[in-house]
């Protein structure tokens, strides 16, 4: 129940940030760049002069073995890949043995030489052509081709290695602690998150409609209902980010263009539902008042639920048998309307034909949510 | 040269990189690492993305250098506020990494600058230097991916778009001409939809690769995410409306239904001319207008006793001026797009 409230608070206050995916990523880098400093600061004060390149004054801790750790960690950090927890903790075991293995012939070649010149063109072509394999090999390259640019540029040598390497590993288990227990990757949460607001939005704007049925004040449709707007959006926000987290096999995909293309249909079969009856309500012949407001009391009972399971949990279970019910009288009503057809008859047709998609379409979109698997592991 | 996206981006990326090395050789300038990366950072495998990218770059390394030249002047030589600084540069860089890349560059900029200028104790060469990197590295990249194995991931995917497009409007051209002269059988139906399935398949899989190998503007993948949602919707609609042509068929006794087919057919048929670039850019009028006139149509044709359709078999006529309209709508914002590109 709090945790709702909250996530319900923290949804309406971060529109721009689906999920809090941007900020939660930001934090991630900051701390893992603090904690990766910290911990070498703590080691170098613990082991006196073992982290200092060369003789003469200068810091204990030196910068020339820092400033590249700290650069791998930031990209470990800002490059997590993989379609679960456990994905993404061998690829960033693999990003840190990757970049451990170009420290060997980083420290062999000396800065500015034709060495360098063909170990920087060669890891910039991996670098790129490793990204046919997918997102998270493309990060490593990129990984590769920093480790190799500033070894050499820093001056460290091949008896430098050992202490590099302690850097690098302390760098690698702060990002790896930071990373998969203090911020990490939410990215199906966040899309939940997303659903539920639409859902929530939905059932206000059946909300609107039933109420001013009600009271016999439907007004004209004035474009197209908020939530298709608001949703839009945030789906391809949440895209873009994805795109550079989970591979492009992964289910949470399906959800999305799913997703998009649902709130496009919910939206346009609101507003056939909403003229249809506005129609109706001014037609001579009349509305049928009290079964149309039942099936949209319905629906709006069914989204209102299936956005609080949303919010508490990881799926939503759907109880459409009142609904579809509910619309079946109001197709009963219409299918035995006396007297010759006319064009009534189509107005709610509209109507019966808009809310009976309405349902099939949250069918379907609670069959993909339920076929998402969990994020964690 | 028949190569992959990513090795013509692996070529591209290792020749600039070479080039840049040769170039501040001879000029013998300063930091040459920096400008390394930026060769390799503005390579992102779409023409139109390179150029952005190395505006963006340059704008970004503007207010980096600012930022920093005002942290510098006003005494942030000291390891407490250079720290500070510098996390805070970190923090803004990845917040603002996944949406915008000027200001994710403008941040990774100061970062640059301020810290490198406190390691090394200097204080406005690393500003200097940062600015001729940047410039002249993004340059060179760009250069090289215009001249060297370009890339038209871009173009290949507005051609294969095309085309699905010519199908779609060919399979639903031919649905109603099947319903106005109540020939064909549903067997060519799902033929055609068969077809529209495939191709629409192969499509979203260019787009993807497009997207997946590619490391494009945040902006760029939503177009193309957009596009192709759109792409995806459009076919939808146009199978639902070739599945309610076939269920009329057999309902379509009454010469005013045919005509009203007829007008229907060649409305959509110039939405998809339309969106596909095929009618000169010359439409029968607003989307808004084509569909209230269609609809009027429907209910007048539809909601009378001449149409000789009972209530109980009004609903695939109905069925079908919802697809009519999503189709429609959908076009209509296609064609917009294209129109704006």
């Amino acid at each position: 129940m709090v945790q709702g409230y909250i996530r319900e608070l923290r949804l309406k206050a971060f529109e721009g940030d689906p999920g809090l995916l941007r900020l939660r990523r930001a934090a991630r880098i900051l701390l893992c760049a603090v904690l990766s400093l910290l911990a070498a600061l703590l080691l170098s004060s613990a082991l006196e002069n073992w982290f200092r390149l060369g003789e003469g004054p200068g810091y204990r801790l030196d910068p020339r073995l820092v400033f590249p750790a700290l650069l791998a960690s930031l990209l470990l950090a800002g490059n997590i890949s993989g379609d679960t927890g456990r994905a993404r903790r061998l690829t960033m075991l693999r990003n840190f043995l990757a970049a451990l293995g170009a420290t060997v012939p980083a420290v062999f070649v000396s800065y500015w030489s034709l060495g360098y010149w063909l170990l920087l063109t060669g890891l910039a072509f991996f670098a790129f052509y490793l990204r046919r394999f997918g997102t998270s090999w493309g990060g490593m390259g990129i990984l590769m081709l920093v480790i190799g640019m500033f070894i050499p540029r820093m001056g460290i040598a091949p008896e430098h290695l050992p202490r590099f390497w302690a850097v690098l590993l302390l760098s690698f288990l702060c990002t790896f602690f930071v990373s998969f227990h203090l911020f990490p990757v939410r990215l199906r949460r966040a899309l939940l998150d997303c659903l539920a607001r639409f859902l929530g939005s939905v059932a206000q704007a059946v909300g609107g409609i039933r109420r001013g049925l009600d009271s016999g004040g439907l007004p004209a449709s004035s474009g197209p209902p908020q939530p298709v707007r608001f949703m839009r959006e945030t789906l391809f926000l949440w895209g873009s980010i994805a795109a550079g987290v989970i591979s492009r096999e992964d289910p949470a995909w399906e959800l999305l263009e799913e997703a998009a293309d649902i709130q496009f249909r919910l939206g346009k079969l609101l507003k056939i539902a909403r003229s249809g009856l506005v129609e109706l309500v001014s037609s001579p012949a009349g509305c049928p008042v009290a079964e149309a407001s039942a099936a949209l009391a319905e629906l709006e009972s069914v989204l209102a639920g299936a956005r609080a399971d949303l919010l508490t949990g990881e799926s939503f279970s759907l109880d459409l048998a009142g609904y579809q019910g509910a619309v079946a009288r109001l197709a009963g009503i219409w299918e035995s309307r006396p007297g010759p057809l006319d064009r009534d008859d189509v107005q709610l047709g509209r109507v019966v034909l808009a809310l009976e998609r309405m349902g099939e379409l949250l069918a379907s979109l609670s069959d993909s949510v339920s076929g998402l698997p969990g994020e964690a592991e | 040269m028949n190569l992959r996206l990513t090795t013509r981006m692996a070529i591209q990326a290792a020749v600039a990189v070479g080039l840049v090395m040769v170039v501040n050789e001879l000029l013998g300038f300063q930091r040459p690492v920096w400008g390394v990366l930026m060769a390799v950072v503005v390579i992102s495998g779409a023409w139109g993305d390179n150029l952005g990218k190395l505006r963006d770059l340059l704008t970004g390394t503007i207010l980096a250098v600012a930022a920093a030249w005002i942290f510098l002047v006003l005494g942030g030589n000291r390891v407490v506020p250079v720290t500070l600084a510098g996390l805070l540069c970190l923090f803004f860089w990845a917040y603002y990494g996944p949406i915008s890349y000027a200001r994710s560059c403008a941040w990774m900029g100061a970062f640059a600058i301020i810290i490198v200028s406190y390691l090394k104790g200097s204080r406005y060469e690393m500003v200097e230097a940062r600015a001729i990197q940047v410039f002249l590295g993004g340059s060179l990249g760009l250069l090289v991916s215009a001249l060297l194995l370009p890339i038209r991931s871009e173009r290949e995917l507005a051609v294969a778009m095309s085309e699905f497009l010519d199908l779609l409007r060919e399979s639903v051209g031919r649905g109603f001409a099947d319903v106005v002269s109540s020939a064909g059988n549903s067997g060519d139906c799902l033929r055609g939809e068969r077809g529209i399935s495939n191709r629409l398949a192969q499509l979203i899989q260019l787009g993807r690769t497009a997207g997946n190998e590619t490391i494009v503007f945040p902006s760029r993948r939503r177009d193309l995410a957009d596009r192709l949602d759109r792409i995806r919707r459009l076919s939808s609609y146009a199978t639902e409306l070739i599945e309610s042509l076939a269920a009329v068929r057999p309902r379509m006794a009454a010469p005013g239904l045919r005509r009203l087919f007829e007008e229907t057919g060649c409305a959509v048929d110039a939405a998809l001319a339309d969106c596909a670039g095929e009618s000169g850019g010359g439409s029968s009028g607003s989307v808004e207008f084509v569909l209230s006139r269609l609809r009027e149509r429907f209910q007048e044709e539809l909601g009378s006793a001449r149409s000789g359709v009972s209530r109980r078999e009004l609903a695939p006529f109905i069925l079908v001026f919802f697809s009519v309209r999503g189709l429609l709508e959908t076009a209509a914002e296609l064609a917009a797009e294209r129109l704006k590109e």
